[in-house]
């Protein structure tokens, strides 16, 4: 069984190191091993754990994303400009370990919670999303750029409807390549990458914040724990960077942990790793526990890992990746490295929607409005999606 | 808190999920004969033996035998013929006052 944790934590930091593949991809894989029972619980439960820590790297470092955290693009570019790029993921971390503890501790009250909370979402979601939508665009200053965050949402909501499935490549354009192309126009970056922190004892509060939204995006249909994050930070307008990133980690993490509940209790789940489980495992008291005690593991070692390559990044950065960065070659080489990887994994489409998003993504930035206005490629075919259900 | 605390903590609760899985881990299928799986109802195990008689394909429901016979419920589509040697993962469960296997996962020998 230890075998099966293992392979599960070693194909989880791999997906979580390679922007574009997920967890369902490998358990697309699985689904045609013979894995079954506690085997099929120990290896998912590993290797989902282990990304959602180890996702952040790529998002953080080059800038480049999983469907999973690519929220934390521009908080964590941001902080990797400074020169804080480990520090960046070890927020994440440390809101990954607490949302894992507090998480595993509230599972009888969340399983108690979804049980009698009322599951007719029809209504309550497309008000959030309105209003979402609308401190979007209210909350920009001038009414100018209150017109023009407007235009950007419906663009980007039109791009959400064409390019169905195709997030990597829209998220990459509008999060990722746009904010490297800006990167190559300005000055080369020459900060040094520092391999010291330290995290004030009050970004806990975030790590609770973030757990409550993934709870709440582990039942409620039709909101990622991406949209939850871009919407906390909608109505908590001048949250920090750094409590920003605690989180992200934390809602990542938390959101995986009580879809399994979701799944076990209420039979329901959008997380193809959790259609593997349902299909694959007998529920019994001893899977819920193997299966806590499985997630806990792997998230002490995908923590420790995921600090570990984290240094040895930083510091590789502060020698190859420096001498690359002061040449202004990094972020061309990154920017490579994506199209190769949309090309790959979506094809031709893929490659149209990253034109069209990286456009989307480079007129916020010069336009200087909010890149989260962007997120109407989610928001607005969700709201849809409940509109059409209501009528 | 430093780097160090967060890797401590991360240590921490590695311990404290080995040692649950320690203390919960039991092996979920272990091979058994039909008598054992008629002692009780919702025993798990794995029962190896040969098809016997196809009842229905769809659902398949066939009867396995090694010493003593059991009837097999498997509710996915799966291709046996009689005389076929079979792994049956599975659990027993009561249908129409009939003890049955009700089975998880059905393997070709």
């Amino acid at each position: 069984m230890i075998l099966y944790l293992i392979l599960g934590i070693i194909m989880g930091t791999i997906a979580g190191l390679i922007p574009g593949i997920h967890t369902n991809n490998i358990t697309q894989i699985a689904f045609l091993t013979p894995l079954f029972g506690n085997e099929a619980l120990i290896f998912v439960l590993s290797m989902v754990t282990t990304q959602s820590f180890v996702d952040f790297i790529p998002t953080i470092f080059i800038g480049a994303a999983g469907e999973s955290s690519f929220e934390g693009i521009l908080p964590g570019h941001k902080m990797f400009l400074e020169g804080k790029g480990h520090e960046a993921i070890s927020l994440t971390v440390f809101g990954g370990i607490i949302a894992t503890i507090v998480s595993i501790m509230c599972f009888p009250f969340f399983i108690k919670f979804i049980e009698f909370f009322p599951t007719n979402f029809e209504i309550i979601i497309p008000i959030i999303l309105i209003f979402s939508t609308l401190v979007l665009i209210l909350t920009e200053k001038t009414r100018n750029k209150k017109i023009l965050a407007m235009i950007i949402i419906i663009i980007s909501a039109t791009h959400g409807m064409i390019f169905t499935n195709q997030i990597f490549p829209l998220i990459s354009g509008y999060f990722g390549i746009s904010t490297l192309i800006n990167s190559t126009i300005k000055k080369p970056i020459t900060k040094t990458q520092q391999t010291n922190f330290n995290i004030e004892k009050n970004k806990t509060i975030d790590a609770i914040t973030g757990i409550i939204g993934g709870a709440i995006v582990a039942f409620v249909p039709g909101i990622g724990n991406n949209l939850a994050a871009a919407i906390i930070r909608i109505f908590r307008q001048k949250i920090k960077t750094k409590n920003y990133l605690v989180l992200l980690g934390s809602i990542n993490t938390s959101n995986f942990i009580f879809s399994i509940p979701v799944l076990l209790f209420l039979s329901k789940t959008r997380n193809g790793a959790m259609v593997f489980l349902k299909e694959k495992i007998i529920l019994t008291d001893q899977t819920i526990f193997l299966g806590c005690a499985t997630i806990l593991i792997s998230a002490g070692i995908a923590g420790i890992i995921t600090i570990y390559l984290s240094k040895k990044i930083a510091k590789t950065k502060n020698n190859f990746f420096m001498k690359l960065q002061e040449k202004n070659l990094l972020e061309k080489i990154i920017i490579i490295f994506i199209i190769i990887l949309v090309i790959f994994f979506n094809g031709l489409i893929g490659f149209i929607a990253l034109v069209f998003s990286t456009a989307l993504g480079l007129i916020t930035i010069q336009t200087k409005i909010k890149r989260s206005t962007c997120l109407g490629f989610l928001i607005i075919p969700v709201l849809f999606f409940y509109l059409f259900q209501l009528i | 808190m430093q780097e160090r605390h967060l890797i401590q903590i991360c240590i921490l609760i590695t311990i404290i999920g080995l040692f649950v899985f320690i203390i919960f881990y039991e092996e979920e299928f272990k091979e058994k004969t039909i008598s054992e799986m008629h002692s009780t109802i919702g025993s798990k195990g794995i029962v190896i033996g040969r098809v016997d008689y196809i009842l229905r394909e769809e659902p398949l429901i066939f009867i396995l035998q090694n010493e003593e016979k059991i009837k097999v419920f498997y509710s996915k589509k799966f291709e046996i013929q009689i005389g076929d040697k079979v792994e049956v993962y599975g659990e027993t469960t009561q249908y129409n006052n009939e003890i049955e296997l009700l089975a998880l996962k059905v393997i070709k020998k």
